[in-house]
């Protein structure tokens, strides 16, 4: 015998269930940033629930009621989290890979993220974070690829050695690259701008004489210091008495260039020259 | 002491007066003290083992680089013979100029006083009489003391013992060296004379027992002998100062290959010698050692040494030294600078010695600091207002004053000791006027006994400095010349001063041959010219070394300096110049203008008389000024030559000339009198 079940008809909302139920569904989505709307019960509450919460901003799909994924992308990212495509889709709620993916790469061209290689693998970060440019790459692998290759050169030949102050410089010449470097001297980080001065005197050293010519410790920091920062932070290693440096007494030897490169010196002399001394070399 | 003391802003190697910071430089002077040592020590233990020694010491200007070699000279005293050359400008140094340079400061004193030819030879005799080089002037006492021939025999027996150790030495030159702390006056001066190479005239040649003056061939000989002698108890330091100014214009020239090859020489073959050679740092490192070839480097740069500037604590303690020397300061220190002024030149970068004593001395008379932006404008990027400008010249007037001064007491020492001054120096003078002589240029001659040769429109004129001391000397120089005029015209020079006397007969003979050729000029140089040669030449080189400052304590550079001298000196007026270049004398105007030559040779002048010289150019001012002191001076002696009365008024009036002196005495009329034509009387009584 056919039994003929009928569905019962939905009960009415109370409006007070609706408004307590809504309150409750906007600090979910704050805290997980999606709801699944099946564990809205009952159907006719979680229609009512997702057309108020669309009317917010909230996206909602046919499974999914979500703060827009566009801000759960940036929330994810943000406070300098670095995270790779995995786990950034453990922490997006509401959104198909498809959609997360189309997601990502327009967040991408819209410069909010950045894609970047980090240890094995890529991660994403937020879009401020201070990458180096496509340029800075290049210089930067110039000058690391001329030092791997001493190295290499280095490890391969017995009793071959690498002078220290070498590669002091070079690894110096890396960080000149890295952002921030060179504002570090103008929010008055003196200390690493001076590390870098005598880094450069240093390198520029003659073996002969022990003196280093002014303008090739400049040219030295010119990627990184502006020719004035680096003449004054010279002028600041003598006053501590890191550095000595000396008047040009040469029978016209300096060519403008140069000159316009050494720091004025006491009697309208021209400091060209520069000698490392005991607390400079510690 | 006195304020003068303040106005030396440049180091003087000889100064008795000595201000030091031993901690300054302590690493530089201990080298070379620490090199001295260790000749002393092989000298003890093993005197065939003995080598030289080379250092190179460098620093900039004002850094105390002369210093130096005044405080070695201080502190090692009569354990070593100090010598101190400044290069030629003109031409190469040579064994014989070293040599003469050597010898001529053996003359100079010790710090303790005694000449350094007596240290010599006192520690000498005291290493070979075994007790020791220490006390030089306690074992010349006891020489002293003995009888000529007692003496003799013993430096004899002394003599024998070196000839043991090194049969090579020059027995002659050895003798005459021993002799030399126990001959006086006279016979000293002309045992020097000959030991440096230089002419010996006929009477210091019958003084000393010799019968020509040592020849250059010998020279190196000599040095070789005198270096390995002095090893044994005082050895020889031999420092060569202002070697930038080797360099020339375009680079290493022959010059700087001489003295390379002259320095790599000795350091090899003189025995004991410490070498040491200062120049300014970048000119070494960029103009100088580069030049070397390797041998040369690696005999020359056995050691390097820079000179550090001084730092902070050294810079307080030096101006604090400084307060000290000042007589009756008024308050205590850091005045005259104040606690401001001290503390901008406790930090300020690249302050050197020198720089701190100008600053001294500007606030002791009164001076106010400096405002820090001003001192750190670049003398490129400041235009000089004329007010500075004038500043400049004034103070360089001073230092012109000062070179003058000094060569005027090298000219009066010579004169006092009847010594003709150097021809390499006086050449080195006549050099230096020919920056300033446009129309002209000069250029070093490799061949003697021509020193330079003038060239001017295509043409050229051999420019010899006849100095000699003795009559064949100088008339085997004439006879040279005269068949070098034959190829090219000669311009022949000797200072007035040492005019041929006319017992020279053949040697006046010699001379009016040359000046019949017609192709030959003879000029006497007065000795107002040659000290303007001397001070001209010895500016510059100074310039070039960056030892000239202005009144500001401003190093002034080589070619602010030749600008000067251009606007300030009138070079191409001074006597000398005129007559090389042919022009007329001074004082017609009109016909200065009218007859002024285009070129040398279209200024000769007609072949003279054989009989006497013809009439000396300088001498023939037509207006002379007369400077009012001749009469003055006659009076007070009475009686004098004529000659001699040119000296006297020569030294209270370096300015005046024969000319001049003749003048004054032409207008005196009855009140001399003359007896024949030298000897002029003062008639006070009548």
């Amino acid at each position: 015998m056919a039994s003929a079940r009928r569905r019962a008809a939905s009960p009415a909302l109370d409006e007070a269930q609706v408004a307590a139920q809504l309150a409750l569904l906007r600090r979910q989505l704050e805290a997980q940033g999606g709801v699944k709307r099946s564990t809205i019960k009952p159907r006719a509450l979680a229609e009512r629930l997702a057309r108020s919460l669309s009317e917010e901003g909230c996206e909602i799909n046919a499974t999914w009621i979500r703060r827009p994924l566009r801000e759960q992308i940036d929330g994810a990212l943000a406070h300098g989290a670095a995270l790779d495509r995995k786990s950034l889709a453990a922490q997006v709620r509401g959104a198909s890979a498809a959609e997360l993916q189309r997601a990502l790469l327009e967040a991408e061209r819209e410069g909010r993220l950045r894609r970047v290689w980090r240890g094995k693998g890529e991660v994403l970060l937020v879009g401020s974070a201070p990458v180096l440019s496509g340029a800075q790459l290049l210089r930067l692998r110039a000058t690391l690829g001329a030092l791997d290759k001493a190295l290499a050169r280095a490890v391969r030949t017995k009793g071959l050695a690498l002078l220290a102050s070498d590669v002091q410089q070079v690894l110096d010449d890396a960080a000149q690259l890295l952002p921030g470097a060179a504002a570090g001297a103008e929010d008055g980080k003196e200390a690493t701008a001076l590390r870098s001065v005598i880094t450069a005197v240093g390198a520029a050293r003659d073996g002969n004489t022990g003196l280093s010519f002014v303008p090739d410790i400049v040219r030295r920091l010119s990627p990184a210091m502006p020719a004035a920062v680096a003449q004054e932070m010279l002028l600041l290693a003598a006053r501590r008495e890191l550095v000595e440096l000396r008047p040009e007494g040469g029978l016209g030897r300096l060519t403008p260039e140069d000159l316009e490169l050494c720091p004025p010196g006491p009697a309208r002399t021209r400091l060209s020259w520069a000698r490392l001394l005991e607390g400079g070399q510690g | 002491m006195t304020l003068a003391f303040f106005d030396a802003i440049h180091a003087d190697p000889w100064a008795p007066d000595f201000f030091d910071l031993a901690s300054l430089n302590a690493r530089a002077s201990g080298a070379v003290e620490a090199a001295i040592e260790a000749v002393h020590q092989t000298a003890r233990s093993a005197p065939l083992a003995l080598r030289s020694t080379s250092l190179v010491i460098l620093g900039p200007p004002g850094a105390g680089k002369t210093h130096l070699f005044a405080r070695l000279r201080r502190r090692v005293g009569p354990r070593a013979v100090f010598v101190h050359v400044r290069p030629l400008v003109h031409a190469e140094m040579n064994a014989r100029f070293l040599l003469g340079e050597v010898v001529r400061q053996l003359g100079f004193p010790t710090s303790q006083g005694m000449p350094q030819a007596s240290a010599l030879v006192g520690s000498l005799l005291g290493y070979l009489g075994g007790v020791g080089a220490e006390f030089p002037s306690t074992v010349l006492a006891e020489y002293a003391e003995l009888s000529a021939d007692a003496r003799e025999a013993r430096l004899e027996g002394e003599l024998e013992r070196l000839f043991a150790i090194w049969p090579e030495l020059d027995e002659s030159y050895l003798r005459r060296l021993l002799a030399v702390p126990f001959a006086t006056g006279a016979t000293g001066r002309a045992l020097l004379t000959w030991l440096s190479g230089r002419d010996c005239d006929v009477a210091q040649l019958q003084r000393i027992g010799a019968t020509a003056s040592l020849g250059e061939e010998h020279a190196f000989g000599a040095l070789r002998t005198l270096a390995a002698v002095a090893a044994l108890g005082a050895p020889l330091v031999l420092v060569f100062d202002q070697l930038e100014n080797l360099i020339d214009a375009d680079g290493a020239g022959p010059r700087l290959r001489a003295y390379a090859h002259l320095a790599a020489e000795c350091v090899d073959t003189l025995r004991g010698t410490v070498v040491v050679h200062l120049a300014l740092d970048s000119e070494w490192q960029r103009g100088i050692e580069p030049a070397f070839n390797l041998s040369q480097r690696s005999r020359i740069v056995m050691g390097r040494e820079l000179l550090e500037l001084p730092r902070a604590a050294e810079r307080e303690e030096l101006l604090r030294r400084l307060h000290e020397r000042v007589p009756g300061a008024r308050e205590p220190f850091p005045w005259p600078l104040g606690e401001r002024r001290l503390a901008r030149l406790r930090s300020s970068p690249g302050l050197t010695p020198r720089m701190l004593l100008i600053e001294f001395r500007k606030a002791l008379e009164g001076e106010p600091d400096e405002p820090a932006q001003e001192q750190l404008l670049p003398a490129a990027a400041e235009p000089h207002n004329s007010a500075a400008a004038e500043q400049e010249r004034h103070d360089l007037q001073g230092e012109w004053q000062s070179q003058l001064q000094h060569a005027r007491d090298l000219i009066q020492r010579a004169g006092e000791e009847r010594q003709s001054l150097d021809a390499s120096r006086l050449a080195d003078g006549i050099f230096a006027c020919a920056a300033f002589l446009p129309q002209v240029r000069l250029r070093a001659s490799g061949k003697a006994p021509v020193q330079l040769v003038l060239e001017s429109g295509g043409r050229s004129e051999a420019i010899a400095l006849v100095q000699e001391s003795h009559p064949r000397s100088a008339g085997a120089t004439l006879t040279k010349l005269t068949a070098l005029s034959s190829s090219t015209p000669v311009v022949a020079l000797r200072e007035r001063a040492r005019e041929f006397p006319p017992t020279w007969k053949e040697t006046l003979r010699k001379q009016a041959a040359l000046l019949e050729t017609g192709r030959a000029r003879w000029l006497d140089i007065e000795p107002q010219d040659c000290a303007r040669l001397l001070a001209l030449a010895a500016l510059l080189q100074a310039a070039r070394s960056g030892d000239v400052s202005d009144v500001r304590g401003i190093q002034v550079s080589e070619a602010d300096v030749q600008d000067w001298a251009r606007s300030e000196l009138d070079v191409a007026e001074w006597p000398l110049c005129r007559a090389l270049l042919g022009a007329p004398e001074l004082g017609a105007p009109g016909e200065e203008d009218e007859a002024a030559p285009s070129t040398p040779a279209a200024s000769m002048p007609p072949p003279p008389s054989t009989d006497r010289l013809p009439p000396p150019v300088l001498e023939a001012s037509p207006a002379p000024r007369v400077t009012g002191s001749a009469l003055a001076i006659l009076r007070r002696l009475r009686v004098a030559s004529f000659e001699r009365l040119v000296r006297e008024v020569g030294r209270v009036e370096p300015a005046s000339t024969r000319a001049t002196i003749q003048a004054e005495l032409e207008t005196a009329g009855e009140r001399i009198r003359w007896f024949g034509r030298s000897i002029v009387f003062f008639r006070s009584g009548e």
